[in-house]
Order: C-alpha cells, then sequence, then structure tokens
C-alpha cells in the first residue's frame, strides 16, 4: 500500500502499516542525551541538557541576630499565648503570594518586628529559634501556631527544659496548607523569663524564623 | 502520490516520503519559551516549564563518619568553632575554600581542623546563602553551656564580625541549631561559627560528639 512508502524521520511502517516513531525523528530534536538529561527549548531546537545546578527555593528568613531591645517591639508581656516578636531590619521573603506582617520598632535599629506571615497554600518546612534570658532557672516553649492549634513541634529552652516536655530546643515542623493561611509566633508556656524590659536583646538576638517553600 | 496526501500536525511528506514533524508545533504543545523543559501542567497539558531546581545546592557540609581521638582543647568567648577536617565534605571548592584553625581565636592551632569557611565572590555573587550547624561541644554538665551564631567578615578569625542568624545554645540537655542566611555581593566574604559566650570548660568536638553534629552551608536562591 501506498502508505508503506512514508517514514516519520527514520521510522518506518511495519506490516500492518503502522508506524512507530522516537521523538528524535522530530525534525527539531536534535543531539544524543544520556541519563538523567532534559529535553530543553531553545530558538527553535530541543536538545538534551544536564539539569543546571540550580536553586529556586522561595522562603522567609526573619532574624539575622541584631540587637534591639525587645521592649522595642510591640510586646508588652511574654506570657503563655503571647506573639513572640521576631526582629530584622533586611528580613527576607522571597515566596510569591506570601505577606509578613510586622511593626517598626521603637529602638534605634529601626527595623522590623515581625508578628506573623501569611502563607499561600503549599507544602512548606519551618524552624523556629528562640532563647529568652530567665530571672531564675526556669523554661521557655514556642511554637508556629494557625490560630490556636499549633502546627509545630514546641521548642523548648531553659535550664529546667527537662519538666516541660518538647520535642527538643527548636520549634520545627513541614506541613501542606490548603488555603492562605496566617502563622504566628507565640508562646506555648513559659517559667521564670524575664520581663520584656529585661529581656533586652536576648529576643532579637536568638530568634530566627526560617520558612522554606517545597512545593 | 498517496504519501502526500498524509500530514503530521503541518508537517507533510518530502518528495521522498519522509516526514519530519516538529515537537513545537505538531503535538499540540502548549506555549514554550527558551530555556524551558518538557513538561506536563494540568492546566495546559504537556508544553514548556521551568528547568526542574534543586531544592538546596549544598556545597559544604560536616557529618562525621567515624570515631577519633583527640586531646582537650577549649572554648573561649569569641573563638571561632572548628571542625575536624577529615569529616567536611567541600562538594564544590568553586563556591567554597577552608581556613585552617590557627591563631589567637580557635582552641588549638593545627592543621586538622577548620575554623572558616572562604565563600568565594566569584561563583556566589548575588547569590542567597544558607547555613545550618549543631555543634554539640564535648558532653556539658552543670550550669556549663556555650552559645554561638553563624557571622560573616573579612579576616580568617572574623575578629569582628557581622550576625546572620540566631544565637544558639548548648546546654546539658540540648543543642540548638544555628541558622544563617546571607546575601553574597561582590566580594569574597569569611563565613564562620563564632563562639559568644561560654560558661564553663566546654571543649572542643570528640569522637563521641562528632556523631551528633552536622553543619551545611549551601545555595537557598540562584
Amino acid at each position: 500500500m501506498s502508505h508503506n512508502r512514508i517514514k516519520v524521520g527514520t521510522s518506518v511502517p511495519n506490516s500492518s502499516g503502522v508506524i512507530s516513531p522516537s521523538i528524535t525523528d522530530c525534525g527539531d530534536v536534535s543531539g544524543t542525551p544520556s541519563d538523567g538529561q532534559i529535553l530543553q527549548y531553545s530558538s527553535g531546537t530541543w536538545t538534551p541538557q544536564t539539569i543546571a545546578s540550580s536553586s529556586a527555593v522561595s522562603y522567609i528568613f526573619w532574624g539575622h541576630g541584631e540587637s534591639e531591645n525587645y521592649d522595642d517591639s510591640p510586646a508588652t508581656t511574654i506570657n503563655a499565648g503571647d506573639v513572640i516578636y521576631v526582629y530584622d531590619s533586611a528580613g527576607v521573603n522571597t515566596i510569591s503570594g506570601a505577606s509578613v506582617s510586622s511593626t517598626t520598632s521603637t529602638g534605634t535599629g529601626g527595623g522590623e518586628w515581625l508578628g506573623s506571615v501569611t502563607l499561600p497554600a503549599g507544602t512548606y518546612r519551618v524552624s523556629l529559634t528562640c532563647l529568652p534570658t530567665f530571672s531564675a532557672s526556669g523554661y521557655f516553649a514556642f511554637a508556629m501556631y494557625d490560630g490556636t492549634t499549633k502546627v509545630t513541634a514546641t521548642g523548648t529552652v531553659g535550664a529546667l527544659s527537662t519538666t516541660y516536655s518538647s520535642g527538643g530546643p527548636v520549634a520545627v515542623s513541614a506541613f501542606t496548607l490548603a488555603s492562605s493561611t496566617t502563622l504566628t509566633p507565640k508562646v506555648v508556656a513559659a517559667s521564670n523569663v524575664d520581663t520584656v524590659a529585661n529581656l533586652l536583646t536576648s529576643i532579637s538576638e536568638s530568634t530566627t524564623l526560617l520558612i522554606e517553600k517545597l512545593a | 502520490m498517496s504519501h502526500n496526501h498524509i500530514k503530521i500536525g503541518s508537517s507533510a511528506p518530502n518528495s521522498s516520503g519522509v516526514v519530519s514533524p516538529s515537537l513545537s508545533s505538531d503535538f499540540g504543545l502548549a506555549s514554550i519559551s527558551d530555556g524551558e523543559a518538557l513538561g506536563y501542567t494540568t492546566s495546559e497539558g504537556w508544553g514548556g516549564v521551568s528547568v526542574p531546581a534543586t531544592a538546596l545546592v549544598t556545597f559544604a557540609s560536616y557529618q562525621s563518619t567515624s570515631s577519633f581521638s583527640t586531646s582537650t582543647y577549649y572554648y573561649d568567648a569569641n573563638d571561632c568553632v572548628i571542625w575536624r577536617n577529615a569529616h567536611i565534605i567541600i562538594d564544590n571548592s568553586t563556591y567554597v575554600t577552608r581556613n585552617t584553625a590557627s591563631g589567637t581565636r580557635v582552641p588549638v592551632s593545627t592543621t586538622a581542623w577548620t575554623m572558616s569557611w572562604d565563600l568565594k565572590a566569584s561563583a556566589l555573587a548575588n547569590k542567597k546563602i544558607i547555613c545550618r550547624a549543631v555543634h554539640m561541644a564535648k558532653s556539658l554538665s552543670g550550669t556549663e553551656e556555650i552559645i554561638y551564631q553563624w557571622g560573616v567578615g573579612t579576616t580568617n578569625d572574623l575578629a569582628t564580625y557581622t550576625p546572620i542568624g540566631n544565637k544558639a545554645q548548648q546546654n546539658q540537655y540540648y543543642t540548638q541549631t544555628a541558622l544563617g542566611h546571607y546575601e553574597m555581593g561582590g566580594s569574597d566574604m569569611i563565613l564562620a561559627l563564632k563562639v559568644t559566650s561560654v560558661t564553663g570548660s566546654v571543649g572542643i568536638l570528640d569522637g563521641s560528639s562528632s556523631f551528633n553534629s552536622y553543619l551545611t552551608i549551601g545555595i537557598i536562591e540562584d
């Protein structure tokens, strides 16, 4: 039959007249691929390319360890349920659709005290560190919250940290948000933590919030 | 000839009966831009998609793989935390090189340990660096503690430095993670984990505590 004379690239019909072309039979595909390569487009041609070692993790990093007194933040107390304000004069937010709610410091640094973040739907990994000063032996437990619901493990620090059960000295978790959600760093429990005035720079120097968008 | 009636998309056979279809235009692909790869999305079907990126390009790390013996040397405030070379992995030396532990801001000067990292602007300019470390100094007890923090500066010992992350504490119960974040400019920069304060006699890693310690330095965003 006449269709037996047809070829697609180098692929010819079988005895039933069926052609099973390869992607390389396309006139705009060239090159010989190696294991793990991808087909990449450039100026009208598709060629195998090695995936470049590039990173494009979008993230929020707030808390570069700067020194700013905690009484220059909106905080008036640091008890269970209170917001933990995270200080940064150059905080970074590269997550598309995410926003940081912050208050400008009244102190000399003039940076921003993060009070909460609103994240779009997606999968995230969160790490929150904190280390306040204490008026006597005590503990300080903290976590990220969605409203009144914890979304990370509880981090606990202090000389009496073993009296308060937790997942370790850093609040961490990975989770998926189905819709836009506001998360807040909060105090879970506190014992003998200094007053806001006496905390001085301990919160700004020790509190870092890292949120990485995984998907 | 009859085969001229057959087309694949808009591509027709030539006079020899050979069809050379275009992947770009004959298979109903969605829009494609230079640099994109062939991929699938539920919204557009097959078409051009951004080349998948690695989650984090780690170019230096520390992970103990075997025990070792060492004498005990103690940290002072403003020392650089030192790391045993045998457990350091540098994946790409165009990004970073090591600086040997030496001088007055280390517990001991020795070519077998590293005090800081030289970030190379030639490869890292304008890239955002993320570093993590858990350093479990020699087993602590009672009120002993050490606090450390990532910092950047211009001398190998970071005698003066700019903090780039949280102060992290180790006491007898736990070791916090030190996080650091820095956007490289056009000049090489020295990076180190600095001791900000020490209470008691806090020693360098030993063969046991080294197994409980790690660091990673990498690019979080190009």
